[in-house]
């Protein structure tokens, strides 16, 4: 073997080497919430152990009834219904401010984007007052209206940035070819903004799947969320934290994003670059 | 038959701060080939989107005689490409058959017409491929094939050869000349290319800054610039300007005069200053001293292709220039050649607007 290339082994090693010890310190924290959600009880408040030493499946069970499982259930009602309310209503929004000016039209839409500039925490009182005087307190509904706040602005914001990239020539195209609006958007524009939709998509879900704000202001017991019941399970003070059945709660709640990424990557990496080639 | 008019025509993208088109009239009298030919940015794309109806304008459009205001888009019998290639994202075929969706034809008729287009346009092979993963010559060929495929009377091309590789721009540009002879429409052809305009029109409207300077036919055009704008934008090289002024008797351009031609004398026995137009291809150009002849020294000397070449003249006291186009087979770069300015090749416009004062 020569110098040369040996020198390059020992680089690519290096590399090899440096991203190994870069993926353990993003992983580590993951791998130990999921082993610590297979521990029992005793072995987790006696010592830190890198694995199980013996395997308990009882905080995964547990995820599968009474608060975890309304939690999870509640978790993607709220999700599902965020995104088949917000996507279509941000899509026609963003149409309009994108493609058909009309009067006040800046105006409206630096107002909406002036929603996300508050944090949320300074919408909990009012939401909290209106909601407990119609009847919208810890109900899904009342989470669902108050993540369509949040939810909307960004959505109407993404889809535009798409939609600025695909050229207005093909709503003229399709307007002198006799398409209705409706089949237009149908058959030729949303197909054009298929990674816009999913990126839209993702956020809305991902948005309303990690929200937590409102989910512990705004709800009791029948409608918290999954990221609620987390809150509720780790800052259960003087009782002592039950750290297995958080962290199960943790691992479960991880699941979805993980499963988006890698269903989508090809969209979100494509992310807002243009679309010129329609 | 199809007459398109339009009447004191405007239109303004900024409610009346700007015009991207000022009071245009223009008839364009039965099936035929037109262009529209300018710089960028002089309103073609708007003209023809006008003509279309996908602006709103002041003024009136007529085609046949009926305002078409309140005519909507699809009721219009027009076809349209853009500079941009545009296709649906679904197969050639569908995208060809979308525009005759809307007709009363038996599906076989439908068929028989998506085949001949694109047998014409030489789509068969990509028949079945997705349209939108197509190069940009072929998408625009295939945005051809819809426009044609309907029973428009009227088919707009807003530069549809721009945004394709010079390559293909002469195969799609012969397959434009083929159609345009097998149908009898309207065409307008919208360019900022002068040779574009030449083989793809009869009559050519030349606009700059939102007005139509002269429509014409190209003939006439490029004999009888009706600006100094369009003499200079018409012909590579483009018309010589040279300022003038009245002086007892002759034309004076400070380093040489010459005598006023018969036809102008009035205009500028009235009138002190003016420019005067000539085209490089007029001049004769002679190594010897002759009569009537102006001294002028030769800069340059560039071969513009089929046996011509350009010359890069100044005036003895390098106050005018001057281009001349022919074969010269004499003419050295770096001598002292003499110049006649034919006086029926003279043309005078007026300095202020650079309107033929004739
Ligand atoms: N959507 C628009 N909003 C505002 N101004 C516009 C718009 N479209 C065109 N303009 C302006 O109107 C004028 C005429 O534009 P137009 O597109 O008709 O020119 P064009 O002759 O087609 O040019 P090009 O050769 O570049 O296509 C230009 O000054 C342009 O900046
Ligand atoms: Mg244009």
């Amino acid at each position: 073997m020569n110098k040369r290339s040996s020198k390059q082994l020992l680089g690519r090693t290096a590399k090899v080497i440096f991203f190994l010890l870069v993926l353990v310190v993003f992983l580590f924290p993951i791998y130990f919430m999921t082993i610590t959600a297979l521990k029992t009880r005793s072995e987790i408040e006696t010592r830190t152990t890198i694995y199980p030493h013996e395997l308990n499946m009882k905080n995964f069970r547990e995820m599968t009834r009474g608060p975890w499982k309304r939690a999870i259930i509640n978790s993607i009602v709220v999700c599902v219904s965020s995104v088949a309310l917000c996507l279509p209503v941000s899509f026609l929004a963003a149409y309009a401010f994108s493609r058909r000016p009309f009067m006040g039209d800046i105006h409206l839409y630096f107002w909406l984007i002036t929603n996300r500039m508050a944090p949320a925490a300074s919408f909990v009182l009012p939401f909290f007052a209106i909601y407990t005087n119609i009847g919208l307190f810890d109900t899904k509904l009342g989470l669902l209206f108050s993540y369509t706040l949040f939810n909307l602005p960004l959505a109407i914001w993404i889809w535009m940035s798409f939609m600025e990239a695909v050229p207005k020539e093909i709503d003229d195209a399709a307007f002198l070819d006799g398409f209705s609006v409706w089949r237009y958007f149908l058959r030729v524009f949303l197909p054009v903004l298929k990674p816009g939709l999913i990126t839209v998509a993702v956020f809305i879900w991902m948005f309303s799947w990690t929200e937590m704000m409102f989910a512990v202001n705004l709800t009791a017991v029948a409608s918290k969320t999954l990221p609620a019941q987390l809150t509720v399970t780790v800052m259960r003070l003087g009782y002592g934290v039950d750290w297995g059945m958080a962290a199960a709660g943790g691992t479960i709640s991880i699941i979805p994003g993980i499963v988006l990424v890698i269903f989508t990557k090809k969209y979100l990496t494509r992310g807002f670059v243009p679309l010129r080639r329609l | 038959m199809a007459r398109v008019e339009m009447k004191d025509v405007s239109c303004s993208y900024d409610g009346g701060m700007t015009y991207a088109l000022r009071n245009v009239d223009m008839t364009m009298e039965q099936e035929g080939r037109y262009s529209l030919l300018g710089p960028s940015g002089c309103g073609k794309t708007t003209l023809l989107k006008i003509i279309a109806g996908l602006l709103e304008y002041t003024g009136d459009v007529y085609f046949d005689g009926q305002n078409m205001r309140e005519v909507p888009i699809e009721d219009r019998s027009i076809a349209m490409v853009f500079q941009s290639p545009v296709v649906y994202p679904m197969s050639v075929y569908e995208n060809l058959l979308f525009p005759i969706r809307r007709e009363k034809l038996a599906s076989q008729e439908r068929e028989r017409r998506v085949r001949e287009i694109s047998s014409i346009l030489e789509l068969d092979p990509i028949l079945d491929a997705p349209a939108h993963k197509l190069g940009p010559a072929d998408r625009q060929t295939v945005a051809l094939g819809r426009a044609l495929i309907k029973e428009a009377k009227i088919i707009l091309l807003d530069e549809p050869l721009t945004s394709i590789e010079a390559e293909k721009r002469l195969v799609l540009r012969t397959k434009i000349k083929r159609i345009q002879e097998e149908q009898h429409k309207v065409f307008i052809y919208v360019t900022h290319d002068q040779s574009e305009a030449l083989t793809l029109s009869d009559r050519i409207a030349v606009m700059n800054e939102g007005r139509i300077l002269q429509f014409d036919t190209k003939e006439h055009i490029y004999e009888h610039p009706a600006y100094l704008f369009v003499g200079y934008f018409m012909g590579s090289p483009g018309m010589n300007m040279l300022e003038g002024k009245a002086k007892k008797g002759m034309m004076d351009f400070v380093d040489f005069t010459l005598p006023v031609p018969p036809d102008y004398e009035e205009y500028i026995g009235r009138h002190e200053e003016f420019e005067m137009g000539i085209r490089p291809e007029n001049f004769t150009v002679s190594t010897r001293k002759k009569r009537d002849f102006i001294p002028f020294y030769c800069m340059d000397i560039q071969e513009k292709g089929e046996g011509l070449r350009i010359l890069y003249l100044t005036s003895k006291e390098k106050r005018n220039e001057l281009k001349a186009v022919g074969t010269f087979p004499d003419i050295k770069s770096g001598s002292e050649v003499w110049v006649l300015f034919p006086a029926g090749k003279i043309r005078i416009y007026d300095k202020e607007s650079g309107k033929t004062v004739l």
